[in-house]
């Protein structure tokens, strides 16, 4: 196991170099500077001796060289749109609200999704199981950016139940994370419900229900044990996705999240942030698939063994 | 057993969901009861008679601010919030005359136009309540200078005398020597004196721009250039307002700077400025009561266009089209630009595409000053090539025919992809292909894109904006003198870089005015670029918000003298 650990983790830095290095390459192909608009207005030689000060005119490999080694030592650099704030500073402010608002809402789906795909199996074909797949069929095809308006203007302004946006109580909380929700509800809840009924199939639960024990005792201590395996694999992926923030929900709400830095670095060439977001983005993912195979394995015994020889 | 594991792992989820929610809550909770508690009148009560209810305002604010730091803002968000948390020596009233701010009086200007003498009023301190001195101007302007500020929007403060050398010194002994020449003195604590490289007609007006902002040396130097405006405890201002929060991202917070000279006319105790990206909710907020102040895109603008809450600005903003001449050299001729200018309905431009602008009928857009008290289209009247397809395609054949060729090749147009901007190509290239018989292709791209190709002169046709930088004719035209850094179409006429370089030194308002009227005509006549609207915001505000000035170009608003009526 720990010479399994000791391999992932080796492989992770890997991966995270090969993305610093394809970004930051990829990057500089991108059109303008990051100082584009006012400073075109500047004489020649001052605007010279800015992009100097940046260091933007030595060689790429240079740039590159000095980039990967400050970043070793967690020096991200500055923002080239913030020019007061590091990196480092606007992506932890950023993420604060875009993890909170992904955990409230991967707890919902989790809940939600779970439940509809449970009932949706015991109620296999019948009228349970077409309106449980229905909600899930609906949250699949609507996307979040027409849910989120429709939420914000008639729960938020018509009915006035909700503030239509902004981050500050509670009450703020509520209206994005049921729309950040929607799809990862939809998501699991097909995928429980599969699991369910391939479960309930089994031998075991056969011999379950020959012994006489009551269908709950039936469903909760050997079906949903059982059939929510796989669903704990796809968790960690999903649970990546939602809290690493999504452009769509907290543009719409007004949430201070990390979703909008990425497309607005891009746009204004904000070198730094850019390179500083996807290794974010990166280190996240590479840890959380890591430590889903690890849980995996503890949970799963078959898992277990297999990791051993 | 897995089924209890499954409901701890789900308790501890929303454990720390609500932790995390209780955090965050921690942070703003205070902030958010008081908005909420809009209704209960505030505890401090104002010293006028007049304002009615809390004097208390929520806005929708479009952008965080990169910066809120004199040397380094370099865009509207920045000059707003700099702009009601500091001053200048003078401020632009609602009429954008300058009123003597932290100056006493306005400036005693040599009769060469090139030294300015300004007394700075008594008892004017920062809001931490040291006094501010003429030496703190000199050092905000050197230091805006100085390469190591990196400062890209310093270009005005070049403009007194020695500031170049500043700009372009290579080494800090260098910048020193450069800073110390300066032509920007503070004569005693209480008088400032700046001479300038050439005269500038409507420089008083410049002191009132944030570029001219006085900046304490002491406290500048104890976060550096590295952290100086970066939060709300690392900005000093002079100004109305001190900013109490600032949450990057959310919500900035500005109070009432009881230590203000002038606090005895400021109105409001508190502004709210929240962060909201998008239109929709801002209109959202806007309906449910918890903004007073939010901005319309087009679509919206057409549902509330009879609306009376409608506040509707014209900017100093020129959207127009430039033709590359050396790319296309069909360009150089005069017909054929007039031509394609000549083709384009704008009126249909503007009633279709564009609702809610205006269309243009000169380069300098209507609102802007001539730099002699009046405003310069109303001068200078309509100078464009009017909308004429049956003439458009006259001038077209006449110039093909003098430039030796058959037939235009077939062209392409480059333009922003956000908004509107693909939609403009699309009519523009409908208007063309309709109007002249000649097809243009449409290449919608990324802003840094299009700004690149356009600076680079690596396009055909290109559509594009241009803003004021300062309310002056010379903002439009300088940009068309030969070999201008804007001058991207590589246009060039003898001619008006005579009136345009003699209207840059000449002290005479008069012959000033009359110098860039000539220039424009040129301009127009020669269709060396084609204007096809201004710009307008349209603005949502609440009727209980009085006084709130919203000026056409530098900053988005100016609370000094705003004050809530209920």
């Amino acid at each position: 196991m720990l010479k399994y650990a000791v391999r992932r983790i080796i492989y992770m830095i890997i991966t995270l170099w090969v993305i610093v290095t394809a970004t930051f390459f990829l990057m500089k192909l991108l059109p303008g500077n990051p100082f584009a608009n006012a400073s075109a207005k500047l004489p020649p030689e001052a605007l010279a001796i800015i992009i100097q000060q940046y260091g933007l005119d030595q060689p790429e490999w240079k740039q590159y060289l000095k980039y990967v080694v400050n970043i070793t030592q967690g020096d991200f650099g500055v923002s080239y749109q913030y020019p007061t704030r590091t990196v480092a500073e606007v992506i932890s402010k950023s993420f604060q609200a875009s993890l909170e608002l992904g955990l409230e809402s991967l707890f919902l789906a989790i809940i939600v999704g779970l439940t509809l795909g449970t009932v949706a199996a015991l109620k296999h074909n019948k009228l349970g199981d077409y309106s449980a797949m229905f909600v899930a069929l609906v949250g699949i095809s609507i996307p979040s950016f027409v849910v989120g308006p429709l939420l914000s203007l008639y729960v938020g302004v018509k009915a006035g139940w909700l503030p239509p946006g902004l981050w500050d109580g509670p009450e703020h909380r509520i209206m994005p994370a049921i729309a950040l929700s929607f799809g990862t509800i939809a998501i699991l809840a097909r995928m429980m419900r599969a699991s369910m009924l391939e479960v309930s199939s089994m031998d075991y639960i056969k011999t379950a229900k020959s012994k006489g024990l009551s269908t709950t005792a039936v469903v909760r201590n050997h079906m949903v044990r059982n059939a929510i395996l796989p669903v704990v694999t796809i968790l960690g992926p999903i649970a990546v996705n939602v809290i690493t923030g999504t452009l769509v929900v907290e543009r719409i709400f007004a949430v201070p999240g990390l979703g909008a830095q990425f497309v607005e670095s891009i746009y204004s060439n904000d070198y730094t942030m850019i390179t500083g977001l996807t290794l974010f983005y990166a280190s996240i993912l590479v840890v959380v698939m890591f430590v889903t195979d690890i849980v995996y394995g503890l949970v799963d015994p078959r898992i277990r063994v297999a990791g051993r020889r | 057993m897995k089924f209890k594991k499954f409901t701890s792992t789900a308790l501890v989820l929303t454990l720390a969901g609500s932790l995390l929610a209780a955090c965050s809550g921690n942070n703003s909770g205070s902030n958010a009861s008081e908005s909420a508690g809009n209704s209960s009148a505030p505890a401090s009560g104002s010293a006028s008679a007049k304002p009615t209810g809390p004097q208390e305002l929520v806005i929708n604010y479009r952008t965080d601010p990169p910066a809120l730091d004199v040397s380094i803002a370099e865009s509207s968000s920045s000059f707003t919030i700099l702009g009601a948390i500091s001053e200048g020596l003078y401020r632009l009233d609602k009429d954008l005359q300058p009123q003597p701010a932290l100056a006493a009086e306005l400036p005693q200007i040599s009769p060469d136009g090139l030294t300015y003498t300004v007394k700075l009023r008594d008892g004017i301190t920062w809001a931490d309540g040291t006094p501010v001195t003429a030496q703190d101007f000199v050092y905000s302007f050197r230091r805006t200078l100085d390469p190591a500020t990196k400062a890209t929007y310093a270009f005005m403060v070049a403009w007194i005398k020695g500031g170049e050398a500043v700009m372009t010194a290579k080494t800090p002994e260098d910048v020193k020597k450069a800073q110390e020449a300066l032509g920007a003195k503070a004569l005693d604590e209480k008088t400032l004196e700046i001479k300038l490289e050439r005269p500038v007609a409507f420089f008083t007006s410049t002191l009132a721009f944030l570029n001219f902002y006085p900046q304490k040396q002491e406290f500048v130097d104890k976060w550096g250039n590295e952290k100086s405006g970066a939060d709300a405890d690392k900005v000093l201002g002079a100004g109305p307002f001190v900013l109490k929060t600032w949450d990057h991202g959310q919500k900035l917070v500005l109070e009432k700077n009881p230590k203000y000279w002038d606090a005895a006319n400021v109105k409001l105790d508190k502004v709210t400025l929240n962060v909201v990206k998008d239109n929709a909710t801002g209109l959202n907020l806007y309906d449910t009561g918890a903004a007073d102040y939010t901005v319309l895109d087009g679509t919206q603008y057409m549902q509330l266009k009879d609306n009376k809450e409608l506040v509707r600005k014209k900017e100093l903003v020129t959207g127009y089209v430039n033709f590359q001449h050396t790319k296309v050299p069909a360009f150089k001729n005069v017909k054929i630009r007039q031509a394609y200018t000549a083709a384009i309905d704008r009126q249909g431009l503007v009633d279709t595409v564009l609702q809610g602008n205006t269309a243009a009928v000169g380069y300098t857009p209507s609102g802007n000053l001539d730099g002699n008290g009046q405003e310069f289209r109303k001068v200078a009247g309509d100078l464009e090539q009017p909308f004429d397809a049956a003439k458009a395609k006259e001038l077209l054949a006449q110039g093909l025919a003098e430039a030796g060729l058959k037939e235009m090749p077939e062209l392409t147009i480059i333009g922003d992809d956000n908004g509107t901007g693909p939609k403009v190509l699309e009519f523009l290239a409908g208007q063309w292909e309709q109007n002249l018989g000649v097809k243009v292709k449409t290449s919608p791209m990324p802003h840094a894109n299009r700004l690149e190709l356009e600076l680079n002169k690596n396009y055909e046709i290109v559509s594009t904006l241009w803003g004021a930088d300062y309310n002056d004719p010379m903002t439009w035209l300088d940009m068309y003198l030969t070999g201008g850094s804007f001058n991207t179409q590589d246009w060039s006429s003898a001619e008006y870089d005579k009136l345009v370089k003699g209207a840059q030194s000449d002290t005479n308002l008069e012959n000033r005015a009359k110098s860039l009227v000539e220039a424009e005509k040129i301009l127009m006549n020669e269709a060396a670029v084609s204007p096809l609207y201004y710009r307008t915001l349209n603005i949502m505000v609440k009727p209980k918000v009085k006084g709130l000035i919203q000026p056409p170009y530098g900053v988005e608003f100016e609370l000094k003298w705003t004050s809530i009526e209920e």
